[in-house]
């Protein structure tokens, strides 16, 4: 029996539904459209709690920076270190951000103008950036 | 030399022509005006006829009809004998009267009348330095009009006036090149080159009988000499060929001057074409390292907060020494659970217990965590740090993208600008004559290099032949019986080394001649001296017009600066051919433009005064800038009309 966090899920049948119909990250890994995904989510300040599962990737490709980066989100998240030691509410936070996420993203690229989207999301990132507190 | 008279009867229109040309001290200008078509260059023609049996200038049309005059065929019955006579009288410098006349006797065949030849023949009345009147006949009196004008070079005696503006497109500098051997009696020196060339080769022959040992000399000599004379027909034969060539391709150059090099351009386009393509595929590229960039980074700006605080934690842990992690939580739990020590052993008391609880108090994370938030700390400094480079990272790709996005534009705008050069053109055409240009360029590249080793060939055939030529004397001259063959054979080579040194000197001195004064005639005449530097011949007789400023300009002057270099040169061949004959030029002035009219009456005037002109002119030709200047002088003139039924011209006196 497989261990129960050896993989990252989303919303059941979303995977063609919704991943494969972003052209923005169309060509990217799952594990990297995942993490962009939860990243969006977390910027949202949404989570969306998933109703039924479905694996999206095993964990075993997460490099030790898309690990940080799902750790660093369950610490800030939790406000809690020791959030660390339960995987299962680590991945569960990132699992939320991302189904959120993964949503508005469909959702901003169907209403931008065809071909623009990139741009409009360059554009969002710029923006953010702008308002980074980088030391 | 001059024509004192023309007499015509039943030829072609001219039932009974008779004109007298006379002329004064000053000039020797005679003028006929007729309309087109009344049979100006029928006149011309006749004068051809009666001394060479030709009509080189007849149109296809009149080449059908019978030389005989038509209403004489009409008004003659079966049977009749009808005469077409031309008689041309002409007097010698010496005052000596010559008369050249040719009959031509038809017999009137069938209901048809059809005009039958029976007998052409030429027959020459001529004074001779006793004032005694002979007769030739056959051969004689056609020798005799070679001594007038010589029929090979009669076309620069007796022309059309529309052939001067084409002079340098009919007449190739080989053709002149042939008639210059004619007026310059080279070939009399040719004929005792081939003489010689066949005495000393039986000599030779002779020469081979004496002696085993010379006959295979000879035999050598003969192969080496055949060798060479391949060489040299080789070398004339290449040289005519790139000149051919050179020619060609500047036909081409000038087909082109004002056209795109469509093939050229072509090349272009598709170079621009792949660049474009290289370049639109780089620019994708960058695109998407772009887009990756900013996926990549953009995921980390949104995740900053966290990225953050995780390394506020991190670091305030690892300054609270909780990281890296010293003591094993999980360790102490265990001890004081079992109060037995794993490290020694040993049974804990109530003191020892209560100093391992105090230190777990102390430690806060279990080392999982310790652990995980130590993995964290690297990528996410990385993560940081790349952060802080975002700004310019993106500005570098915009750069790069920009400068992508430029070279494009400007390659669209260079193919634009090609595709407009080449709109409106045939560019098939124009590759086409490209194409043939560059064949043309390979094929006289080719010659060259060919002429270049057969000259070699040549120079290694003319050592052998000396060397064998030494060798061959030697050995006759050990034969006692051929010392005469062997003086023979020495006279010979003198000779034929002699004869050709000749003809080389007096080929290039005609050229030289001839280029002279070709020069003195134009610029004499010239309207506008300033323009034009030099008249420059060629060694192939090619002639060209040098402008004030160094260059070419045959292909670009006017018809009327065209028409009197033509004439210029021709009158230069008059000068050295040693032929004073009369100059009879029919339409002189049809292609030259008003402006240049006058200018050409003063040069018939001024050419007048020393040589018989005979102009043969339409009226609208002799139009009221050529008569204003030529009326006085000419010396007669007369009117040339067609009757009605255009069966038959007259003339009538003018001057």
């Amino acid at each position: 029996m497989s261990n129960i966090y050896d993989r990252i899920n989303l919303e059941k049948g979303e995977m063609e539904k919704v991943y494969d119909k972003i052209n923005l990250i169309k060509d990217e890994q799952r594990k990297d459209q995942f993490i962009l995904a939860m990243a969006i989510g977390f910027d949202m300040q949404d989570r969306i709690p998933l109703k039924s599962k479905q694996t999206l990737f095993l964990t075993k490709y997460l490099k030790p920076v898309d690990e940080a980066l799902i750790n660093a989100v369950a610490i800030i998240e939790s406000d809690d270190v020791e959030i660390l030691a339960d995987k299962g509410a680590v991945f569960k936070i990132a699992e939320e951000y991302a189904n959120a996420g993964i949503h508005s993203l469909l959702k901003q690229e169907e209403d931008a103008q065809l071909g623009s989207f990139n741009k409009i999301f360059e554009k969002i990132i710029m923006d953010l950036y702008e308002k980074l507190e980088l030391e | 030399m001059r024509i004192e008279r023309l007499k015509i009867k039943n030829y072609r229109q001219y039932k009974d022509f008779d004109i007298s040309l006379k002329n004064n001290e000053n000039n020797d200008l005679q003028i006929l005006i007729g309309k087109n078509g009344t049979g100006k260059t029928t006149l011309l023609n006749s004068i051809n006829w009666c001394l060479y049996n030709e009509e080189p200038h007849s149109a296809e049309s009149s080449d059908k009809l019978p030389i005989l005059n038509i209403s004489s065929i009409e008004e003659s019955n079966i049977n009749d004998k009808l005469e077409v006579l031309v008689e041309l009288w002409v007097s010698t410098n010496e005052g000596r009267n010559v008369t050249f006349r040719r009959n031509e006797i038809f017999k009137i065949h069938g209901d048809k009348k059809i005009p039958i030849t029976q007998s052409n023949e030429l027959k020459v009345n001529y004074q001779d330095e006793n004032g005694n009147t002979n007769i030739l006949e056959d051969d004689e009196a056609q020798k005799m009009a070679e001594k007038f004008v010589p029929s090979e070079i009669k076309e620069f005696f007796f022309f059309d006036g529309e052939r001067l503006d084409n002079y340098f497109k009919d007449v190739k500098g080989q053709n002149i090149k042939n008639q210059i051997f004619i007026l310059s009696h080279i070939y009399i020196l040719e004929n005792m080159e081939n003489r010689i060339d066949q005495i000393f080769k039986e000599l030779r022959r002779q020469s081979k009988k004496l002696n085993p040992e010379i006959e295979k000399i000879e035999n050598q000599l003969e192969s080496e000499q055949e060798k060479l004379k391949n060489s040299e027909s080789k070398i004339e034969n290449l040289k005519d060929q790139i000149k051919l060539g050179n020619k060609i391709i500047k036909d081409y150059e000038n087909k082109l001057k004002d056209l795109p090099d469509a093939s050229k351009l072509e090349k272009e386009r598709q170079r621009l074409k792949s660049k474009l393509e290289k370049i639109n595929s780089l620019s994708n590229d960058k695109e998407t390292e772009r887009k990756n960039f900013i996926l990549e980074y953009g995921q980390n700006i949104m995740l900053w907060p966290a990225i953050k605080k995780s390394l506020q934690i991190i670091d305030e842990k690892k300054k609270n020494r909780e990281i890296p992690p010293t003591i094993d939580k999980g360790l102490l739990e265990r001890i004081i659970e079992t109060d037995n020590c794993d490290v020694c052993g040993r049974h804990l008391d109530d003191d020892s217990k209560k100093r391992v609880e105090e230190l777990l108090s102390t430690v806060k994370l279990s080392s999982e965590v310790v652990g995980l938030l130590h993995s964290m700390e690297n990528p996410l400094t990385n993560l940081e740090t790349k952060l802080q480079n975002f700004g310019a990272k993106r500005k570098e790709i915009q750069k790069q993208l920009k400068i992508y996005k430029d070279e494009i534009k400007e390659i669209n705008e260079d193919i634009s600008k090609l595709d407009k050069k080449l709109s409106g053109y045939n560019v098939k055409k124009i590759k086409n004559w490209h194409n043939q240009r560059l064949e043309f360029e390979e094929i006289n590249r080719n010659d060259i290099m060919t002429l270049g080793s057969v000259k070699e060939q040549k120079k290694i055939q003319e050592r052998n032949i000396k060397l064998l030529t030494e060798k061959y004397n030697e050995s006759l001259g050990k034969e006692n019986k051929a010392k005469e063959v062997k003086n023979q054979i020495s006279f010979c080579e003198t000779a034929l080394s002699s004869i050709k040194k000749t003809k080389n000197d007096i080929m290039n001195e005609t050229k030289a001649k001839i280029q002279f004064e070709t020069n003195k005639i134009f610029f004499d005449l010239l309207w506008k001296k300033e323009t034009f530097k030099d008249v420059e011949i060629d060694d192939n007789y090619n002639i060209n017009l040098i402008h004030s400023k160094g260059y070419n300009c045959l292909g670009s002057i006017s018809a009327a600066e065209r028409e009197l270099l033509a004439l210029s040169f021709t009158l230069a061949l008059h000068r050295i051919s040693g032929f004073d004959s009369p100059i009879l030029i029919d339409t002189p002035v049809a292609r030259v433009s008003d402006d240049h009219r006058e200018n050409f009456a003063n040069i018939f005037l001024d050419v007048s005064k020393n040589k018989q002109v005979i102009l043969l002119f339409t009226p609208a030709e002799y139009s009221e800038e050529i008569s204003n200047i030529l009326e006085e002088k000419i010396n007669s003139k007369y009117e040339i009309n067609l009757l009605p039924d255009e069966s038959e011209t007259n003339i009538e006196v003018l001057k």
